[in-house]
């Protein structure tokens, strides 16, 4: 009966001891999922930065000195001009996508924006324009791109 | 009595245990497998849809001289037309979407072969491309996950500063 009866515990802690394991071995695999999980989403929030970002360097290149109209091709805005530098703010959705403002709408609900992207210039001997990406929720940069346009001799 | 009754939740609560290991373990290894199948998809769009614009960006940029990119319909298709000339010949490259797939088409500029016969270059659902203004393209590609990237793409010969 002794016998049966310590058999009968062993054999429970054993199943405890390998449940124990199994418990902590698959708390790391979940957060090891969720992690890629994240990563999978960073990535692709990183890739459309570029992607937004570059559209906005061809806008540049495109027109270096006229900030209302890159501004108005993404829906943003142009703060006041500070000292030497002029900002264009443009607000982007979650697929980073420039979100358009409901303008004399004011019963329409305007998209809140999940990201901004900051475009900064600088007027020293060459133009400096500053591209940043940050996250609204959590302040975070999300990507960043420094370009210099140097004026061609005889412009 | 009472030993028999003693050994049955014994057994039973072995089995409980047995039966809720088992159950996590299956949820575990089910929660992978959907973290890999959508990690995986997400992935494999992604390549596609960003491989796409990398493709039609770059040829483009070869492009860029005066007149060359184009946007004209061809069999009632948006075609991004590419123009350029090899020892003596003028060419074109045509870009353009047909069966789910990116399709490029390189011939003679006068040449009347059809869209058919381009070839595949990555899948995707949707391509299409528009001048704003002038030398200066919007391409936008819906992925075969049926979400759009667009991207702006200057041309310099034609237009930017």
């Amino acid at each position: 009966m002794n016998i049966k009866n310590s058999k009968s515990s062993l054999f429970l802690m054993e199943l405890i001891i390998v449940i124990m394991f199994f418990a902590l071995a698959s708390g790391s695999c979940i957060q090891l999922f969720a992690k890629a999980h994240q990563l999978t989403e960073a990535t692709t929030v990183k890739q459309q930065a570029m992607m937004i970002t570059d559209s906005v360097i061809a806008c540049i290149k495109q027109r270096p000195n006229d900030l209302e109209w890159i501004a108005s091709r993404f829906y943003g805005e142009i703060l006041e001009k500070e000292f030497m530098e002029e900002k264009v703010i443009i607000s982007l959705d979650d697929s980073l996508n420039p979100v358009e403002k409901n303008i004399g709408n004011k019963n329409q609900k305007s998209k809140t924006p999940s990201y901004q992207l900051t475009m900064t210039k600088t007027n020293t001997k060459a133009e400096n324009y500053k591209i940043e990406i940050i996250d609204c929720k959590t302040k975070q940069l999300i990507y960043q791109q420094d370009i210099v346009c140097h004026q061609a001799i005889g412009k | 009595m009472k030993k028999v009754r003693s050994s049955m939740i014994d057994i039973l609560f072995t089995l409980a245990l047995f039966c809720v290991f088992s159950a996590t373990a299956l949820g575990v290894t089910l929660i992978g497998s959907r973290v890999y199948q959508n990690s995986a998809f997400a992935m494999e769009n992604h390549f596609n849809s960003t491989t796409a614009i990398s493709y039609v960006k770059e040829k483009m940029h070869q492009h860029d001289h005066e007149g060359a990119v184009k946007v004209e319909i061809v069999e009632g298709k948006q075609v991004l037309i590419l123009n350029s000339s090899l020892e003596g010949y003028e060419l074109k490259t045509m870009i353009y979407e047909q069966d789910g797939f990116l399709k490029e088409l390189y011939v003679l500029k006068d040449s009347s072969v059809g869209l058919d016969g381009g070839q595949n270059v990555v899948p995707i659902e949707k391509f299409q491309v528009e001048e704003i203004e002038e030398g200066l393209f919007r391409i936008c590609i819906t992925g075969k996950d049926h979400i759009e990237k667009t991207i702006l793409i200057g041309m310099q010969a034609n237009g930017g500063d």
